[in-house]
């Protein structure tokens, strides 16, 4: 049973990726705004939201898989949040049961029999809740989830499990047949029907019969070994079941967590009366980059107030290039890209009033360091050594951005080395968008474009317009 | 094959002689002991003693040489690996069988350890035909071996004993702290797990993957698995007289004349193991020319040994030659330039050579020496310099004794104590000694001036490259090239158009590729 809410074919993996390039990343865009605001005080969908929104998804179909789902979502969303606040609670609940001091079957049986009555419980609930709100949901995702809750979970099913639990308690004894594994141990055990609770002839009758002593923690330790050895199958059997609905249930926390996430988010920027909007998915070959409106909305979160938009018409374009005043918008121009990227192609959406943009291979952000702070290095090596790293990663359909890279050695030298770069990049399909104070790059990739480059400059009031080629 | 009076057999040494029980005092100074630490961690200190000293009669570098080629087989390697394991497993398994005194579990325990050991000796003797060159021998040795009855024989009884075994079924009761055990109900097929797993198999899908194979348990039976198992010896009566009857019979059994076979295949195959990281980090290893007649010196792609297991081969190897006439080769050149790691290889490789192992180079040419003689500075004699000097000179003076017109001699920055023209004054008379004797040396000096003392001294000179001095370069001089600061830290970081150009085409052959 997986829950499938974030792709239809796979499961999804919540490692949030640690290296160097991707905490520049979530440094230089100010990811950690984006995802306070989607978690709104859960840590829980705080991490889901980081795991999500960094691992962007290039394939158009398993876009609008999630936009879907998440339509479903900004429909119901006190469905959603009671989905999620159940799947929650069952998992807290199983963390609470204790788990034995030792980890043989005896233990885990034990354990794995009261988790899974505890899950039959909740299970039952969540069967009651999926059936009462299957109607109002129509995407692939969610109709499919609750097709599998109402199959799987009923209730005829959830009472066989429950008799099943009984039988494991082996009342009258464990009976089995075993052989003799390495060094004589007795092994290799087949369980019979359990017994009733007077036992038959042929063991009441039999003369080979050994007590167990009791005399001293060893004899009891040595008892529940064995009683631990002949459970084998049956109590593998329950610990697995135990914890394939553990992980389903934590699954569906997790990948609900990411829709209850969007929701929040966009509950908060409505506040603000900013807009959101389902992004138009465009195939890789149109190097599609166009937006209305366009904003960034940690800046809006941060600044608790609308933000101002900017259009951008670069489709076909390789290279965007933005010049212009200091604290023109320049650099909140290029974060808004960035994050609006990743969100489209974590199937969430944008902070436009349209978008539509081919996805993009991997963004990675090249932002200028008010600090050094390595003192091994000079500047320019550790500005070298991150974009070292970033080379390293980036390929065909790659997004980067450029934020007054190269900032920290002289005007010359330091056009000549970007030039050099971007040449290099642009010639292997990585788009740049490039934030530039270096007057000698600006012009030379202005008169002598080596890729359609669009040129941006700021004008009052944090607008950018295209600059007349 | 040599009989021996008790009617068993010996099986003759790899190595051809025993390891030495002193070790000769050049080998901390080269380092060996890091090679010997990890050859131990590999092979264990028994065989890694074998390190310690050589044989320098060549034809014995030669024959240990042709068993190490052999052993390069990965085939041939692998099945004398499980040999090693299978005596090393036998020795401590026989023990084991010694000190159990409950018979239906020391006969059962005997019996695995024949059947496997006598595998393993098969294997291993089969791997040996035909037999390969250096090996021919030991496979004669190995087919005697396998032939003769006081091995074939309680071989089978094992197997036949064990196969026995394996059918014993009974069925078994525990209630509360009462185990009954009685023979097994013919007929039924016992599947409660199975049911118990069917029920559950909504939970976990269509594929719910069998319990992993537990580890072999290789402890002693507890107190209920054995009161269980001499229940189970009264339900099968006749099985577990055998079991008796095999114990009493074989447990005097023991893999004599194997054990120096395997410390011998420890040595080789711990050797190889602790070469094969650095082999794979694409640094060379080859067999060395040897003589004891030619003195021209040629090393190609030379390491230090010791640096490279440390630095899992990141290191940079060097030439160096010494053609007829050339006999002092002086080294110079700025600090961290890898002078003394250079001295270190010079020296493994005389003594590895000795010993007839492969050698951290790409092709080497060497005079076996008489000894290996090793002058470095000693952390303990850094006190007072006058004190030092003193100590200093008179190690000299016993190197100097011990030295004959075989002998290589590795020094390491001596007279380092005193001032520039000092140090010279006392190095010129210490030069003109190894040049009379006709000592191949390697100097690892300060002092520019020596490289230039004498017709017969070769000059190198440690170069470096780039402000981290990474790389260590043979009489070459750095010419600045004239690039900005800017620049060559671009091409550092392969950020320059043409080296980042040819990444990003890199990565998209390799994803294309693969």
């Amino acid at each position: 049973m997986r829950p499938r809410l974030l792709a239809e074919d796979a499961d999804f993996s919540f490692a949030t990726p640690h290296d160097p390039v991707t905490a520049d990343l979530i440094t230089d865009l100010e990811l950690p705004i984006l995802w306070e605001a989607m978690a709104g005080g859960d840590g829980r969908i705080r991490a889901v939201s980081s795991a999500v929104t960094l691992r962007p998804l290039t394939d158009p179909a398993a876009i609008a898989y999630r936009q879907d789902a998440l339509a479903d979502a900004l429909h119901n969303p006190a469905a959603v949040r009671a989905l999620y606040v159940l799947a929650r609670e069952a998992v807290a609940e199983e963390e609470k049961v204790p788990r034995g001091v030792n980890s043989r079957s005896d233990g885990r049986l034990r354990r794995a029999l009261r988790v899974l009555d505890v899950f039959c419980a909740r299970l039952r609930a969540l069967a009651a809740l999926a059936a009462a709100h299957r109607t109002a949901f129509a995407s692939p995702a969610f109709t499919r989830l609750f097709r599998m809750i109402a199959a799987n979970l009923d209730d005829a099913y959830l009472r066989e499990v429950e008799r099943m639990l009984v039988l494991l308690e082996f009342d009258g004894g464990i009976a089995a047949t075993g052989g003799l594994g390495p060094g004589n141990r007795p092994t290799g055990f087949a369980l019979h029907e359990p017994p009733g609770a007077r036992p038959e002839r042929r063991w009441r009758r039999a003369g080979t019969r050994h007590r167990a002593s009791g005399e001293n923690d060893e004899d009891w330790r040595a008892l529940a070994g064995f009683r631990a050895a002949l459970l084998g199958g049956a109590a593998d059997a329950a610990t697995a079941s135990a914890d394939a609905v553990r992980d389903f249930l934590a699954a569906l926390r997790d990948e609900l967590a990411f829709y209850v996430g969007c929701v929040n988010l966009a509950e908060a920027l409505a506040a603000h009366g900013l807009p959101l909007c389902r992004p138009e998915p465009r195939p890789p070959e149109d190097r599609a980059l166009s937006a209305r409106g366009l904003y960034d909305p940690c800046l809006a979160l941060r600044l608790g107030g609308p933000v101002v938009g900017n259009d951008l018409a670069g489709d076909g374009v390789g290279l965007v290039l933005v010049t212009g005043a200091n604290a023109g918008g320049k650099s909140t121009f290029l974060r808004a890209l960035g994050v609006a990227t990743l969100m489209a192609q974590a199937g969430m959406a944008v902070p436009a009033v349209s978008f539509a943009a081919s996805p993009a291979d991997g963004v990675f952000t090249h932002f200028r360091r008010e600090e050094d702070g390595t003192l091994t290095r000079g500047r320019l090596a550790d500005e070298l050594a991150r974009m070292s790293a970033i080379a390293d990663r980036v390929r065909l359909g790659s997004l980067l951005l450029s934020n007054e890279s190269l900032a920290s050695t002289g005007e010359r030298e330091a056009s000549a080395l970007a030039v050099d770069l971007l040449r290099a990049f642009t010639a292997h399909g990585v788009r740049t968008a490039v934030v530039t104070h270096l007057t000698t790059l600006a012009t030379a990739l202005r008169t002598t474009p080596f890729t359609p480059t669009l040129c941006l400059r700021t004008s009052p009031g944090y607008r950018l317009l295209p600059e007349p080629a | 094959m040599p009989a021996r009076d008790d009617g068993g057999w010996a099986v003759r040494g790899l190595l051809g002689a025993e390891p030495p029980s002193a070790e000769p005092g050049c080998l901390t100074d080269l380092r060996c002991d890091v090679i010997a630490g990890a050859l131990a961690a590999a092979a264990g200190a028994d065989a890694a003693a074998y390190l310690r000293g050589a044989p320098r009669d060549p034809v014995l570098v030669a024959a240990r040489q042709a068993v190490f080629r052999a052993l390069e087989d990965p085939a041939l390697a692998a099945a004398a690996r499980r040999f090693c394991a299978a005596a090393s497993s036998a020795r401590r398994r026989l023990d084991r069988v010694a000190r159990t005194g409950h018979v239906p579990q020391a006969g059962r325990r005997l019996a695995e350890l024949v059947a496997d050991h006598a595998a393993a000796v098969e294997e291993f003797a089969a791997a040996l035909r035909p037999a390969p060159p250096g090996l021919t021998a030991l496979a004669e040795d190995l087919a005697e071996l396998v032939a003769a009855p006081s091995f074939t024989v309680p071989r089978d009884e094992a197997r036949a004993l064990l196969a026995r075994l394996a059918e014993v079924r009974y069925d078994v009761l525990l209630r509360g702290d009462e185990i009954t055990v009685v023979p097994c109900e013919p007929g039924q097929v016992p599947a409660f797990a199975d049911r118990a797993r069917a029920v559950f198999a909504r939970f976990h899908g269509d594929g719910l993957a069998d319990p992993p194979a537990r580890p072999a348990d290789d402890s002693s039976l507890d107190v209920v698995e054995a009161a269980v198992l001499d229940l189970v010896a009264e339900v099968h009566p006749s099985v577990f007289a055998d079991v008796a009857a095999f114990h009493a019979r074989h447990r005097a059994f023991l893999p004599e004349g194997l054990a120096r076979l395997d410390r011998d295949l420890r040595f080789c195959l711990g050797y190889l193991d602790v070469l094969a990281p650095l082999r794979d980090a694409g640094l060379p290893v080859c067999y060395p020319d040897v003589s004891v007649t030619d003195r021209t010196f040629e090393a190609h792609d030379l390491y230090d040994l010791a640096l490279a297991v440390e630095r899992s081969g990141r290191v940079v190897p060097n030439d160096v030659t010494a053609g007829p006439g050339e006999r002092v080769i002086v080294v110079s050149g700025p600090n961290q330039g890898g002078k003394t790691t250079l001295s270190r290889a010079f020296g493994q490789l005389h003594h590895l050579a000795g010993l007839g192992c492969p050698v951290p180079a790409r092709r080497a040419r060497v005079f076996l020496p008489d000894r290996v003689l090793t002058h470095y500075e000693r952390a303990e004699s850094l006190a007072n310099p006058a004190s030092r000097l003193q100590e200093e000179q008179a190690r000299l003076r016993a190197l100097l004794a011990e030295a004959t017109g075989d002998s290589v001699v590795v020094l390491n920055e001596i007279f380092m104590s005193t001032t520039s023209s000092d140090a010279l004054a006392l190095s010129r008379p210490l030069l003109d000694t190894l040049l009379d004797r006709g000592v191949l040396c390697l100097w690892v000096t300060f002092l520019d001036e020596l490289s230039r003392a004498h017709p017969s001294v070769v000059s190198m000179v440690a170069e470096t490259e780039g402000e981290d001095a990474r790389r260590t370069y043979r009489i070459v001089r750095g010419v600045a090239d004239g690039q900005s600061h800017a620049r060559t830290l671009a091409e550092r970081y392969g950020l320059t158009y043409e080296k980042l150009s040819l990444r990003l085409q890199e990565r998209r052959n390799e994803e294309a590729a693969g």
